[in-house]
This record gives structure tokens, C-alpha cells and sequence, in this order.
């Protein structure tokens, strides 16, 4: 009899076991995710084949630049968000293709595509050991989704088990976020070009 | 497993316990240490080999002024010139750096160059483990008739033909000086080239 | 007896498969109709038609090659994911397909130039773009398909999350404006 009840509570308990390992698994994008370096503004975060350096952001609801002799202006239903940071190689000559502005309920936002012909762009720039670049990532993003969000470099889904940089954008003040009506780019102080 | 058994339990138990058979059982669950790696290898083989070929393992030091055999060619680095920033079609970015252009004088020797050459990678590299790639200028090239090394494959190229392999660089300033190149190919890697700069 | 209990996993099987087969050869539901005014929540996307015309020109400011004609159908498009993303390319198709070509070519209203890609939860006007042979017959009530997928946190083979089973949604009736001459 106890002898029963002893292998049944074997069974029990290889059971429970069993149940908790398969809830308890995670999902395949989070097994194969991308091993994040975090950090705030001002500081260096190091992933495995570049540093990155955000120093400032503006928000602006318009943008305008000379590209290829003429002259755009960019309109948007939310915000600009201009993120002016310094990217620098740590032993190879490498690009970083993608950036991301996750915001503070994880919505992502990638760098705006509508942007060709303003040179200091970060996104797809190539890097030098040795020679750091500043320049700007520019992405579009709501209004809501300006506080608390998240620097994310490079693209999390294609880099499975590498390295990205998580950058924290902060809350900012608690009072109303300081939007320009319209930015003009080539007027922009800090980027060298 | 059980508390008592009774001496015949031995012969007529669903699993038979003599000693023979349960050092086989061991040997085998021992084996297994052995066969799981092995068949992961065997199934991965074609990966490690993609993974070999791809690595620049092995470094082999060609000193300053000297020829050598490699990839089906005699290889001589010629210069290491620093471009003038003006006329070189340099795409001056943020105002940093310095162009560097690197020219071999390669003699073929074997007649499959295209196949040996394939990926080709000149890069520069120094002391401290930095490596930067090739790019190219838009500018004109320094010498008549010289080419990257990749496009030294694109037709075959006879035995005895002699090439002016040239690739283009930026580099820090203060590296300019003390920058090394290095070549490796698909048909040597995971060795590849370092020539020294001699005084 | 000991046959059905030691087959009873292969009878199930069977019988499983069997019934599957069966329901597989029902006839499908007929596609419905969307009405044209509100929005249409087609998985990936929110899209409410606007307008369809026939054009010389396609939105960003160029002219048609020559012996073929644009089909340019306006909308507001509203990406519901919750990540930036361009696969608006299979959101509408012709139905029936009247010689144009599979893909319509996306275009931003607001920049007159290529769409890229949506950013989440972000309203944009833009306009689907189908050239197609002069001379091929553009019926005066256009009929499009909107197709949808549906969103699973693990799919079946990788345990990936992602959009999956593209399927139709239904159908749209758009009155075409006509071409103005040019």
C-alpha cells in the first residue's frame, strides 16, 4: 500500500514538474532574442562591435533641408524626434543599418526613410575604428510616445543572441515638452558635415 | 529499486539483471557522452567548414620589400601612400581621417586565379587589433591599369601576367603611419597575408 | 478488446483525419461585402477607402509610360501592430484582376513620393497605384479584396509570434471617377 501511494506521488510530482517546465518555457522570439547593453543619456554603452553616445533629442513638428539642390519640408501627424548621438566602431569598419525609438508601452518605431539627402544620418553611415561620427537618428513618432520611451540599436529580430544598445530617453520634465513648429536641419548646430 | 526481493526474482524480472548485461547497459549509456557530440559534428560539418573558410586564423608575415606565393601568385606590396584629400575623390566625411591606398604588384602564377581570389579581403590592421576594410574613391586611380582584387576575378587571368592590385582606405591620422596590410582569400583562408612595413 | 486498447491512439487518428477530410470539402462561405464609409480593421491594418480614379499621372507628379494608363485608389491607412511596417503590399488586390498588375505601388499623399512603411497607431493619406494597358477595361464600379491575417503569439512551427493565415476579408465596391482629359 505505501508502496503505491509512493509511486503514485512519484508520478504526481514528475507531472507537476513536467506542466511547470512547458509553461514555464519561453516564447521563441524570446530565447533567441538579442542580449541588450543598457544605458541613459550621456553615457557610452558598448555593444559587441560599436559604442553609441546619445547626447541630446528635440522634438519638432516640421522638418526642412536642401537635398540634392532642393528644398523639402517634411510634415507629420505626430512628433520628429531628432536624436543626436555619437556612434563610434570598436575594432572594425561596420555600419549600423537600423534604429529604433520604442516607446514607453513598447510600440516601435523605426529611423523615418523619408529623410534621403540629409547627410548627417547615422542609420547606414560607415564606421571607421578609430573615427567616431555625430550625427542624428530622425525618426516619426506620436506624441504620446515622446516620454520614457527607448533607444534600441540595431534591429533586435535580425541580430539573434548578438548584442544591442538600449538606450533610456527618460521621462523628461514633468512639464510641457518643449515641440518646435518647424526645424530646419542645415541650420541644426552639433552635426559636423 | 524495491525494498526485498526473493532470490529467483533475478531470472524471471521483466529486465534481466546479471552482471554482463548491466555492464553493457553502462558501457552504452557511457557511449552516448561520446556518439551525441560526434553526430552533432557530423550534421554541423558543412556550417564549421563555411565557418573555417571564413576566419583569418593564421597569420603569415611577409617582410618589407619581400615577394611571396600565395593564392596562385607571387605577391609584392608595392606602396602605402597617403592620398592627397583633394584630388583623390576622397568622400570627405565629417572632415576626419585620412585616405590611405595600398598597391600590390602581383605576378599570376596558377591559370584558376578567379576561383583562388574568390572573397577576396584586403583591410588594414594594427598593432592594437583594429581592423578597417576596403572602400573605394571616386577619384582616378594613381596607376594605368589597376584594379581591386575583386575585380582581378572577374575574367581568368594568365600565368605570368602581372597585376597592380590597388585598394582604398580611410584611417585615423595618427594611424596612417604604422597601418599594416593584410589579404586573405578563399583559396588560403583560414591563413592570410600581413605585410610589414619595414623602417 | 486488447486491439482497441492498444490502437486506440491509431483509431483516433484516423477517425480525426477522416473527419477533417470530410470538412475540408464543404463549400466555403460566400465572401462578404464591406460597406464603403467606415473603416475596415483588416489585421494589420485599419483602411478607409476614399476615392478611385483612373489617371495619366501617378501621385508623385509623373507621367504614365506611354500606352498605359493609372488606376489610383486613395485611403487612409493605419498600421494597428505594434511596430513600424511596409507589408501594405498584399492589403488590396483587383477582383477580378482587369490586366493590371498583381502589386499596386504604395505612395504618400503627404510627400507625393514611394511609402516606405506605417509607423504604429499613426494615420496616413495614401494612394494605391495600378498601371495597367491603356486598353484594358476598367469596369465603372471597381470591385476590390481586402485581405487580413489574423495575429498568434506562437505560431505552430517555431513558437514565433507574428501575422499569419492571409485570407480574404471581403469585398469592396468603389465607383471609379473618371479620367480627367489630359
Amino acid at each position: 500500500m505505501m508502496r503505491w501511494l509512493g509511486r503514485l506521488a512519484a508520478l504526481l510530482v514528475a507531472a507537476l514538474l513536467l506542466l511547470a517546465m512547458q509553461w514555464t518555457t519561453p516564447v521563441y522570439d524570446e530565447m533567441v532574442a538579442a542580449i541588450p547593453s543598457g544605458g541613459q543619456i550621456g553615457d557610452t554603452v558598448a555593444a559587441r562591435k560599436f559604442t553609441i553616445k546619445v547626447e541630446t533629442i528635440q522634438f519638432a513638428r516640421q522638418l526642412r533641408f536642401e537635398a540634392y539642390g532642393k528644398e523639402e519640408v517634411r510634415d507629420t501627424s505626430g512628433l520628429w524626434a531628432i536624436v543626436t548621438a555619437t556612434l563610434a566602431a570598436r575594432s572594425e569598419t561596420m555600419t549600423v543599418n537600423d534604429a529604433y525609438w520604442e516607446g514607453p508601452t513598447g510600440l516601435l518605431y523605426s529611423h523615418s526613410n523619408r529623410l534621403a539627402g540629409v547627410r548627417p544620418l547615422l542609420a547606414g553611415a560607415l564606421l571607421q575604428p578609430g573615427l567616431p561620427r555625430r550625427g542624428w537618428f530622425i525618426f516619426e513618432i506620436r506624441e504620446d510616445q515622446a516620454r520614457g520611451a527607448t533607444f534600441v540599436a540595431p534591429n533586435a529580430g535580425l541580430a539573434p543572441l548578438d548584442s544591442i544598445v538600449r538606450v533610456r530617453l527618460g521621462a523628461g520634465g514633468a512639464g510641457a515638452l518643449p515641440i518646435l513648429d518647424s526645424l530646419d536641419l542645415d541650420r541644426m548646430p552639433g552635426a559636423i558635415e | 529499486m524495491t525494498t526485498a526481493e526473493p532470490p529467483d526474482e533475478a531470472a524471471t524480472a521483466l529486465v534481466p539483471t546479471d552482471s554482463g548485461e548491466r555492464r553493457w547497459r553502462r558501457l552504452s549509456l557511457w557511449g552516448l557522452l561520446l556518439a551525441l557530440p560526434v553526430t552533432f559534428l557530423l550534421a554541423a560539418r558543412g556550417h564549421l567548414e563555411d565557418w573555417w573558410q571564413a576566419q583569418e586564423l593564421f597569420e603569415q608575415s611577409v617582410p618589407a620589400g619581400s615577394e611571396i606565393r600565395f593564392a596562385g601568385a607571387d605577391w609584392r606590396l608595392e606602396t602605402v601612400e597617403v592620398l592627397p584629400l583633394e584630388q583623390s575623390g576622397w568622400p570627405r566625411r565629417q572632415g576626419q581621417g585620412t585616405p590611405v591606398r595600398v598597391r600590390f604588384a602581383v605576378t599570376v602564377r596558377d591559370p584558376g586565379i578567379d576561383v583562388l581570389w574568390r572573397r577576396c579581403r584586403v583591410s588594414l590592421r594594427d598593432d592594437q587589433g583594429h581592423r578597417w576594410s576596403a572602400g573605394s574613391f571616386g577619384g582616378p586611380r594613381s596607376t594605368e591599369g589597376s584594379m581591386t582584387c575583386g575585380a582581378a576575378t572577374l575574367e581568368p587571368r594568365a600565368p605570368g601576367t602581372v597585376l597592380q592590385i590597388e585598394q582604398d582606405f580611410t584611417v585615423p591620422n595618427d594611424a596612417a603611419a604604422t597601418v599594416e596590410p593584410t589579404v586573405s582569400m578563399d583559396g588560403e583562408r583560414p591563413w592570410y597575408l600581413r605585410f610589414r612595413r619595414g623602417g | 478488446m486488447v486491439w482497441l486498447t492498444t490502437g486506440v491512439g491509431g483509431f483516433l487518428a484516423a477517425g480525426l483525419v477522416l473527419v477533417m477530410t470530410i470538412a475540408s470539402y464543404r463549400t466555403d462561405q460566400p465572401v462578404p461585402k464591406l460597406p464603403l464609409g467606415p473603416p475596415i480593421e483588416a489585421g494589420e491594418w485599419r483602411v478607409v477607402p476614399l476615392s478611385a480614379r483612373i489617371a495619366t499621372t501617378t501621385p508623385d507628379g509623373r507621367k504614365v509610360r506611354d500606352g498605359q494608363k493609372a488606376l489610383v485608389v486613395e485611403m487612409e491607412l493605419t498600421n494597428r501592430t505594434a511596430a513600424s511596417s511596409n507589408s501594405f503590399g498584399r492589403l488590396l488586390t483587383l477582383d477580378p484582376s482587369v490586366g493590371a498588375e498583381d502589386r499596386p505601388t504604395y505612395m504618400l499623399l503627404r510627400d507625393q513620393d514611394l511609402l516606405w512603411e506605417v509607423h504604429p497607431d499613426m494615420t496616413e493619406r495614401v494612394a494605391a497605384v495600378w498601371t495597367m494597358p491603356q486598353g484594358a477595361a476598367v469596369p465603372p464600379v471597381l470591385t476590390l479584396a481586402v485581405h487580413t491575417s489574423d495575429y498568434k503569439r506562437r505560431d505552430n512551427l517555431w513558437g514565433m509570434s507574428g501575422w499569419y493565415n492571409p485570407h480574404v476579408l471581403g469585398t469592396l465596391d468603389m465607383p471609379v471617377q473618371a479620367a480627367d482629359p489630359a
